[in-house]
């Protein structure tokens, strides 16, 4: 019977950056959001210069696949519409929202910047990640109250199950009024079910509180 | 004009996000956009809000833009015309 299996996790928050629970990267406490961010990006080493044009959200989830890919490919598979990326969050992309209502009640300079709009929606973080990684799969954005860890889990094994993916990126990512939170988790399949942890509601959700400690 | 074109070397570099980009490596004789900067459609609308912002300039139409934004050299002199008129 095939099972699913989580190959490795990554995560973001204030503090610092983790590969499969080990620390890659700690934060400067007193450093500003996008200081982290942009430490996390020149720690890569990689050149990508759209990154900065991106809102605080998208960097996340950007750099949350890059630390999670360690400099390689993200998948070991050249088919990429076999490849599906699930995220969620719980705020969809309010800060950017917000960012760009202020620029648009503001009379006296009523200059909006159409490069801050296009981050006014939260599925923008998985096209910047699909773009990256050349994944032409099926994307989605859950909006939930909370990590649902049972609907991400539900979710991405029907997508398993219909055949419409070989291989997903699943996870939670937000970025909001200068917090940070972010976990990233490579699913695929296997029929050893000793190999690597079991891609369950309950490995999820431990995933999850593990990157959160 | 020399003035002129590095004060919009560093405009271009803030309002774009350019952050990698050194403002006086810029060649104001190369295209802006397809290569050399290698920008794309949203950093178009960009420039133009740049124009507004800094230059009062509101650029009417397309076919204007593609002439002002196809080089810095362009834009500079575009506005210094602007400014003598």
């Amino acid at each position: 019977m095939m099972k699913l299996k989580i190959n490795k996790w990554s995560a973001i928050n204030d503090r610092e950056v983790l590969l499969n629970g080990e620390s890659k990267l700690v934060f400067d406490s007193t450093a500003l959001t996008d200081q982290k961010l942009e430490v996390a990006y020149r720690a890569l080493g990689v050149s990508y210069p759209k990154f900065f044009k991106m809102d605080a959200q998208s960097k996340l989830g950007w750099l949350s696949a890059e630390y999670l890919c360690e400099g390689g490919k993200l998948f070991d598979t050249s088919a990429s519409k076999d490849v599906a990326l699930v995220l969620s969050n719980r705020k969809s992309s309010l800060d950017t929202d917000e960012q760009y209502q202020q620029s648009l009640t503001n009379e006296e300079e009523f200059l909006p910047s159409p490069a801050v709009f296009v981050y006014t929606l939260a599925n923008i973080v998985a096209g910047e990640i699909c773009i990256r990684h050349g994944i032409k799969g099926e994307n989605n954005f859950l909006i939930s109250e909370s990590f649902d860890a049972a609907a991400l889990v539900n979710y991405v094994t029907i997508l398993f199950e219909e055949g419409l993916c070989e291989q997903c990126l699943v996870g939670w990512v937000e970025a909001y009024h200068g917090t940070l939170r972010s976990m990233f988790a490579s699913i695929a399949k296997t029929t050893d079910e000793k190999a690597g942890l079991l891609f369950n509601i309950e490995n999820l959700n431990q995933v999850y509180q593990t990157s959160e400690l | 004009m020399s003035e002129l074109i590095s004060k919009l070397k560093q405009q271009i570099v803030d309002q774009l996000n350019l952050a990698d980009v050194d403002p006086a490596g810029i060649d104001e004789n190369a295209p802006l956009f397809g290569e050399g900067l290698g920008l794309d459609s949203i950093d178009a609308l960009e420039l133009i809000l740049l124009m507004q912002k800094n230059y009062n300039i509101k650029i009417a139409t397309a076919e204007e833009g593609q002439k002002i934004f196809s080089s810095v050299r362009a834009m500079a002199d575009f506005i210094e015309a602007h400014q003598k008129a």
